[in-house]
């Protein structure tokens, strides 16, 4: 009975706000609405993916959660710039990006 | 060395929302008003800040051209991340985050090439081709010979830094800055700031004694 | 306390970044060793050098002229196509209020309540660029109709409340080996063209 109750105590402590630790970052509340919102649509797009994408999508969050806050500005500063492309020099990104990638 | 910070805020421009360390902050009142929506914060704080950022990202990347670039670069992206500053970290500490990540990423460019602003009329005249590092301006005219050939030496000696050792000196002289804060823009401990200081000034005693 | 000890300590010392303990520690030394005292003496001069180097630059006036310029046009981009989160665009009805709303206010402000239609953060800008933003086209309001995001519920679920900033980052998730290397990208050349067929030498360019 101790054992289970144990058991039982450990898993709500899993399912609480604390295991947002697990994940880093910030708990639900301290978002602002807007970040709430963007969050919220990117959630149900994320869902849309197969499951293995989202694992790799995971996989990929606690390796950038792991990056310096430098290095993860700067992934983010790459992302605006990219959004700041025309349609023009986005697709002169993709097959740069190709390029790059086969002379791995 | 450091200086006390500046006067406090006035109550009303604050959230409740936002910690008693910074509403002693006035930039984080106008970051607030930026939020909502101000443009005139927006200028307030490109007024304020700018000279020194200029002068920062000129002793990373040794070009006033491209140093004039990368602080129209800077503000940009505090304008485009506005919404993502927490007024939890000193203004100043987040704009030299943005400051010295640009500056970092410059500097790891294979080659560097001036972008051209598409929207500005080319002035000749308002935009200077300054001279590379050690800037001429950077010592007044009444210092003497000696103490003017000590600063372009120390100039010199600061450029030839590692960058973040550089970063690290360079910030740590802002005043108001301490280490926790020079350790955030840089992503790195306090006590990596503490070595970097160190191995930056035993470097800089070195110049400084082959000069005397 | 040994000599290399008390030269790491040096700098923290004088910025007033070493602990009470630690500082009472290197006095000790210092009142002891000189040839510490001389450095430490040395590494104050440089770190008050280094403070006295000028440490603002003058800013030219094209300077702040070209900024507030970039940021009105980045202001002006954000209401026309507030939020891209991936690479493809968040349903237009957004876009398409926040527009109406810039034109016909003339600011648009952040809504504090998370049940309303969030709307573009922008600042107060200068009349030619607001009236520069061009109305949203008739078709992108007809297929917004039926397309309007749906509102965050109050009790999110377990694996967005647990974890909201995977799903803030999910665009650069996505992208990861792009945005990480994305100077390289961007200069990688595409001008190896192959060879014309039989042989012949491609035209110069010099």
């Amino acid at each position: 009975m101790k054992r289970r109750t144990t058991i039982a105590l450990l898993l709500l402590a899993l399912a609480t706000p604390a295991a947002a630790q697990q994940w880093g970052g910030r708990p639900w509340q301290q978002l602002s609405p807007e970040e709430q919102q963007r969050a919220w649509e990117n959630y149900q797009r994320y869902q849309q993916l197969p499951q293995q994408r989202q694992r790799m999508i995971e996989r990929r969050y606690q390796q950038f959660q792991a990056m310096p806050p430098q290095e993860q500005q700067r992934l983010r500063q790459n992302y605006e710039a990219y959004r700041g492309f025309n349609p023009g020099q986005r697709r002169e990104f993709t097959e740069k990006y190709r390029r790059w990638k086969s002379g791995r | 060395m450091k200086t006390p910070g500046e006067s406090v805020v006035p109550a009303e421009a604050v959230s409740a929302d936002v910690p008693a360390s910074a509403a002693a902050d006035p930039d984080v009142a106008l970051m607030l008003r930026l939020q909502t929506g101000d443009e005139t914060a927006f200028q307030d704080l490109f007024r304020k800040w700018s000279p020194r950022v200029l002068q920062y990202t000129r002793r990373f990347v040794g070009s006033d051209a491209l140093a004039e670039e990368l602080t129209q670069d800077v503000f940009v992206q505090v304008f485009r991340f506005r919404n993502r500053y927490r007024p939890q970290s000193r203004f100043a500490t987040w704009l030299f985050t943005i400051a010295t990540n640009l500056s970092l990423n410059e500097l790891r460019r294979p080659e560097r090439h001036l972008r051209v602003d598409l929207w500005e009329k080319t002035d000749a005249d308002d935009r200077r081709e300054g001279p590379p590092l050690p800037d001429p301006h950077a010592v007044t005219a009444e210092q003497g010979a000696s103490t003017r050939e000590l600063a372009r030496r120390l100039e010199a000696a600061v450029g030839a830094l590692p960058p973040k050792q550089r970063a690290a000196l360079l910030l740590s002289r802002f005043d108001g800055l301490a280490y926790r804060d020079v350790a955030e823009a840089l992503g790195c401990s306090e006590g990596a700031v503490k070595a970097l200081l160190f191995r930056a000034t035993q470097t800089l005693k070195r110049h400084l004694h082959e000069f005397s | 306390m040994r000599c290399g000890r008390a030269q790491e300590w040096m700098a923290a010392a004088l910025d007033g970044e070493l602990s009470p303990r630690r500082r009472r520690a290197l006095d000790r030394h210092l009142t002891t060793c000189d040839v510490c005292r001389a450095d430490f003496a040395d590494t104050d001069r440089v770190l008050r050098s280094v403070a006295a180097l000028p440490m603002e630059a003058t800013v030219p006036t094209a300077l702040e002229q070209a900024t507030m310029r970039r940021v009105r046009v980045a202001a002006a981009e954000e209401i026309e196509r507030p939020t891209r989160w991936g690479w493809w665009p968040l349903p237009v009805a957004v876009a398409a209020m926040a527009s109406v709303a810039l034109i016909a206010v003339g600011l648009v402000g952040r809504s504090g309540n998370v049940d309303t239609m969030p709307t573009a953060t922008a600042p107060r800008v200068a009349g030619p660029v607001a009236t520069a933003v061009p109305p949203a086209p008739p078709k992108r309001v007809a297929r917004a109709e039926g397309r309007t995001p749906a509102p965050v519920p109050n009790e999110p679920p377990p694996q967005l409340a647990n974890a909201p900033d995977l799903f803030m980052e999910l665009p650069i998730l996505r992208n990861m080996e792009k945005l990480e290397h994305f100077e390289a990208i961007r200069t990688t050349t595409l001008d190896d063209e192959p060879a014309t067929p039989g042989g012949e030498e491609p035209p110069s360019n010099g």
